[in-house]
């Protein structure tokens, strides 16, 4: 980082368009020569994703919009080959719209090829079959039998029959009713495969690869399928195709799936064979020129290098989620870069597993793109996800020295251990120790014995405290309080609800003593609704039984009451409590 | 009714008649699916959840891949609940799809769900056509979680095999761990580096295995290219710090130690380590300190307790070191060392028979420790169990016989001991035994009592190694 804070930046900003408001994916940004005049332009996709989706094919000319075409569909992915050696060489435009590859010539659409139907299913032949016929039987009836089949092994046109309401049906069915049925499949991902020669404008076929798991290599010129192939033979949904090698010669097609596979098909191959799988999603894949290493960007945040045969290479972690990566091909350093364009703006470039550079884009790069530019052959082109367009120059004098500083920084090695200081008061402690550990220690000793002598004898006293007796678990605490000097007494109990948030119901009261000492005015009450934190307090007059005037004898007579608490219909009470009552002074009663 | 009017026909259509118009073909559900993906794994969620809530109104609720979709990032956001319902919607849509029930699974496994994840991995065992790792390796997972270890290997194992995956072979490590088959779990590693040579943390699990065992040197190996190639991997480091320490070379253990401390404050191991590296440096407030740090992590932790009871002896505080090796006995009352270092304090406290019971605890407990049967000795003689004395230095004597490795202090203090169990005995005979000459006898005991506790730190500090390995793994 600091390299780059020391030294200027290795590249120029040539062009920098806030305004653009362009929304580009990574696999709708090329640069070709699509004019034949040497004078690269720039194409991409700008598909806007509003309530209606539309798309329109954009071909800039410098940092000037020269084209604008709008695209039947959102494409998936653009190309650009060469479909004959005539001259001047100019290239091709494929642009992946649906099943259909829409092939633009001097900027005018040229051809349209069509990924061949999928075969459909008996039953929704014939189902479409009754419905376009007869007219006795509800439709509601015959359309119950597609409901059997999962959707997506049905046509478009079934899929939308099912979501559609009963009255729009008959209408629906009309429109079709003479059309042939169709099912086709999206292509989801596309690249270009050189025929006999690796020259940059020698003769190559479009790759496609659908959403069902096939891969086609077409011929350029005739719009032929030349080879056909499964991707995988497990459920395997492209998303990105590379490729590499000459397709008469031999080839290797590397795909990358949804289920994070990548699947490997050579030449003559009818089906794919899994090489790898990645633990997160696959956010890009690259094959890298020369040694055919594959990198792979992945959602967990790493780049990560896998050899041919799909052995794990290096990995390293990048600052923070990559949105796209981009090749950079050097050719005057024989070296190739990957761009990686993060979240948050910065873009930085990979020699392998170590960072060389550091690029920032007015925010989170969406597509990136390098190459030759009008007559400049080193332009990287930045999209932002806000739609800034970008174009940086690399300074012919750039080079990417890799003399890069590994290791921990300096500053933590040097930093010392946090340790606090050594206290004048821990210092005297310790000397005070050394001096005369043996009684520090049995006095200290004695006091911890002391200690648990007066916790002990606390806790006991607790357990034996009359009160206030609560149940923690209901939390409802309980008190008494005993009023006079007898024969009459007044016992004023309080039932507190100490829950904050619960309120006590259909609680009761219940009072329990020996009839021959004491006379109750109540002997059960129910306890009123009790609102959270408050408190209910009862009054009970007690009178004592005196014999012959006279109180009885303390053996005798069992002088406490006890108090439940009980909720209805629960047989074990809630709360227990025994409340001693104090004998009444003979003396002070006179009768 | 149609009549030619300036050479143009001039058709109208009759209003109950239904216009003709063009017939596109609607575009299938899936036509979508791509950017739905991208948007996903360019972590553009905002604008995937936008799009995915369009195509699932616009399939009227039945298009699979949106609610898969909308399941994981759900799942991302930790909703987990709300993505099994997305998953099992997909179910329901496709009940043919292995993915559905992989996912329905995994979110259940997310809800601590073991029971029913792995019944619906069977499930997705049994519907998949093709064996699939992940299954394997989840089901080994459920296993983990429901305790069933034999199981758990098992799948584990073919996981391994067939995805040869980084996750798989941390899994397998973990259980052979938990059986106590290290050398095996050694192989795994050395197999998992093969197919993921940069994983850091697979390099420092495998290093902290041969630490395990004793193997030293490839060890070292494995921890050093784990921190070259991440300088920050702090439990590589502490490992780097352990060997050297090992070797007596302070320094550099601190100098790693410096480094890693900063990355994981709060590690009990690395604070532990770090007082016992000033400790050899006679640092005793520096060890203090850092030991003390290390209670104050883990205030239960009987290793570093024992630390700070052995460093509070040699800085002469034994009622301190009482209290913390009491603490330390409380905690692992099968340890000897503990014991030991508590019988040590006493002995300093001049509770000699409280002194001799701990002694004779750890030797007890240890088998055949040469400190702990010297200790109990010297005990024995200062309280005058004279015969006592006697048959646990015989007992040393057979013992040590034939062990060239002894230590040389050892030897000399086993001899003076005997010196003087010889006169204590004479004069005991005699009975002249008299409080005087106890004395006297007692001091140059205390002396060497100080060498042998010495020499039971230098083997305290020997198993610090080890003890590091074992809160590593923690």
């Amino acid at each position: 980082m600091s390299k780059t804070e020391l030294n200027p930046s290795r590249w120029l900003e040539a062009h920098s368009d806030r305004s653009a408001d362009l929304t580009t994916l990574p696999k709708h940004l090329l640069l070709a020569n699509i004019c034949g005049d040497g004078d690269y332009r720039l194409v991409l996709v700008d598909a806007k994703f509003g309530d209606d989706i539309s798309a329109r094919l954009k071909v800039y000319k410098g940092t000037v919009l020269c084209s604008d075409q709008s695209l039947p569909d959102v494409p998936s992915a653009l190309i650009s080959f060469y479909v004959d050696g005539i001259e001047p060489r100019t290239p091709v435009l494929g642009v992946a719209c649906g099943s259909d590859l829409l092939i633009y010539k001097n900027s005018k659409p040229f051809y349209k090829f069509s990924i061949p139907p999928l075969s459909i299913s008996a039953l929704e032949q014939d189902v479409w079959q009754k419905l376009c016929l007869s007219s006795d039987e509800p439709y509601e009836k015959i359309i119950e039998a597609l409901e059997s089949v999962p959707l997506s092994e049905l046509s478009g046109r079934s899929q939308k029959l099912l979501t559609l309401a009963q009255q729009e049906i008959e209408d629906y069915v009309y429109k079709y009713r003479n059309a042939e049925l169709r099912r086709i499949c999206p292509i989801t991902c596309m690249t270009t495969l050189y025929r006999n020669s690796e020259d940059a404008t020698s003769v190559s076929y479009p790759v496609l690869a659908t959403e069902f798991g096939q891969l086609y290599v077409l011929d350029s010129q005739t719009f032929t399928i030349l080879h056909e192939a499964r991707i995988s033979n497990t459920k395997a949904t492209p998303s990105i195709v590379v490729a590499a090698g000459k397709f008469e010669v031999e080839f290797r097609i590397l795909v990358a799936c949804r289920e994070r596979y990548v699947t490997l098909i050579r030449k003559d191959w009818l089906e794919g064979k899994n090489i790898l799988q990645t633990t997160a999603s696959i956010v890009d894949m690259l094959i890298m020129p020369g040694d055919k290493f594959i990198c792979i960007a992945t959602s967990d945040k790493m780049l990560n290098c896998y050899s041919k045969r799909g052995n794990k290479l290096w990995s390293v972690a990048t600052a923070q989620a990559i949105t796209c990566i981009s090749l950079v091909p050097l050719q005057h350093l024989s070296l190739s870069l990957v761009a990686v364009g993060m979240q948050g703006g910065s873009i930085h470039l990979y020699h392998s597993r170590h960072p060389v550079d550091y690029i920032s884009a007015p925010d989170t790069p969406s597509a990136i793109v390098f190459g030759q530019m009008g007559q400049e052959d080193h332009v990287m082109v930045i999209i932002t996800l806000g739609g800034t367009i970008n174009f940086k120059i690399l300074k012919r004098t750039a080079d990417f020295g890799l003399n890069q500083d590994t290791g921990i920084s300096p500053t933590i090695q040097s930093k010392p251990l946090p340790l606090p200081k050594r206290s004048k008061l821990f210092l005297e402690q310790s000397l005070r120790e050394k001096q005369n550990p043996t009684d520090m220690h049995q006095s200290f000793q004695q006091d911890l014995i002391r200690l648990r002598l007066t916790s002990a004898r606390t806790l006991l006293q607790i357990n034996s405290d009359q009160s206030g007796i609560g149940n923690t678990k209901e939390q409802i605490k309980l008190s008494a309080q005993v009023l006079g000097l007898g024969p009459t007494f007044t016992l004023i109990l309080t039932v507190e609800n100490m829950n904050p948030d619960k309120a006590l119901i259909q609680l009761s009261a219940i009072f329990h003593c020996n009839p021959e000492n004491y006379q109750l005015s109540l002997y059960t009450l129910p306890i009123p609704f009790v609102p959270p934190s408050l408190s209910y307090k009862i009054h009970n007059k007690v009178i004592e039984c005196l014999n012959d005037g006279l109180p009885k004898d303390e053996a005798q007579g069992n002088n406490t009451i006890r108090v439940f608490i009980v909720r209805n219909e629960q047989i074990q009470p809630v709360l227990a409590a025994t409340i001693n009552m104090p004998p009444t002074d003979p003396l002070a009663f006179t009768m | 009714m149609s009549y030619v009017a300036n050479g143009k026909q001039v058709t109208s259509v009759g209003k109950d008649k239904k216009m003709a118009t063009a017939t596109f073909d609607s575009n299938p559900l899936e036509q979508l699916n791509w950017l739905i993906h991208l948007y996903y794994v360019r972590g553009e969620i905002a604008k995937c959840k936008e799009l995915i809530k369009r195509q699932i109104k616009m399939s009227s609720g039945k298009h699979e891949y949106a609610f898969f979709k909308q399941g994981v990032i759900l799942r991302e956001e930790d909703k987990i609940q709300e993505a099994l319902e997305s998953f099992q919607m997909c179910h329901k849509l496709n009940c043919d799809n292995a993915d559905n029930i992989k996912e329905v699974a995994k979110c259940l496994y997310l809800l601590r769900k073991y029971r029913i994840a792995l019944e619906a991995y069977l499930e997705a065992e049994r519907i998949s056509t093709k064996p699939d790792w992940e299954i394997y390796h989840n089901i080994g997972q459920c296993w983990v979680s429901l305790g069933e270890n034999a199981k758990a290997k098992e799948y584990t194992k073919k996981a391994v095999q067939l995805g040869k995956q980084e996750c798989s072979y941390t899994l397998l490590i973990k259980i052979l761990i938990s059986e106590g088959d290290l050398q095996t779990a050694i192989n795994v590693s050395n197999a998992a580096l093969e197919s993921c040579p940069d994983s850091t943390s697979m390099l420092t699990q495998s290093g902290l295995l041969h630490l395990k065992l004793g193997q030293v040197q490839p060890a070292f190996q494995c921890l050093s290219s784990a921190v070259a190639l991440n300088p920050s991997c702090s439990e590589a480091l502490l490992g780097i710090g352990c060997i050297t320490q090992a070797h007596e070379e302070y320094e550099v253990a601190l100098s790693k130690y410096k480094i890693a401390v900063q990355i994981n404050p709060d590690s009990i191991a690395l604070w532990n380590n770090i007082g016992m590296c000033f400790f050899a440096k006679q640092k005793y407030v520096a060890a203090i300190s850092c030991l003390k740090r290390a209670l104050w992590i883990s205030p239960l932790n009987w290793k570093v307790l024992l630390n700070l009871g052995l460093v509070h002896l040699s800085t002469s505080q034994p009622a301190s070191a009482f209290n913390f090796l009491c603490a330390a006995v409380n905690l692992r009352p099968d340890a000897a060392l503990p014991f030991l270092a508590l019988g040590c304090a006493l002995f300093e406290l001049k509770d000699p028979e409280n002194a001799v019971k701990a002694f004779q605890q750890a030797e007890l407990l240890s088998k055949n420790d040469y400190n702990t049967m010297l200790n109990t000795v010297l005990a024995l003689l200062t309280v005058g169990q004279y015969e006592q004395a006697s048959t646990v230095l015989e007992k040393f004597k057979r013992v040590s016989e034939g062990d060239s490795q002894i230590d040389k202090q050892v030897t000399n203090l086993s001899n003076n001991l005997e010196s003087a169990l010889k006169k204590l005995m004479i004069r005991n005979e005699l009975e002249e035994l008299s409080e005087s000459l106890v004395g006297d006898a007692l001091v140059p005991n205390a002396k060497q009592e100080k060498d042998s506790e010495k020499s039971s730190e230098k083997a305290i500090n020997e198993t610090e190694n080890l003890r590091k390995l074992e809160s590593d793994e923690v």
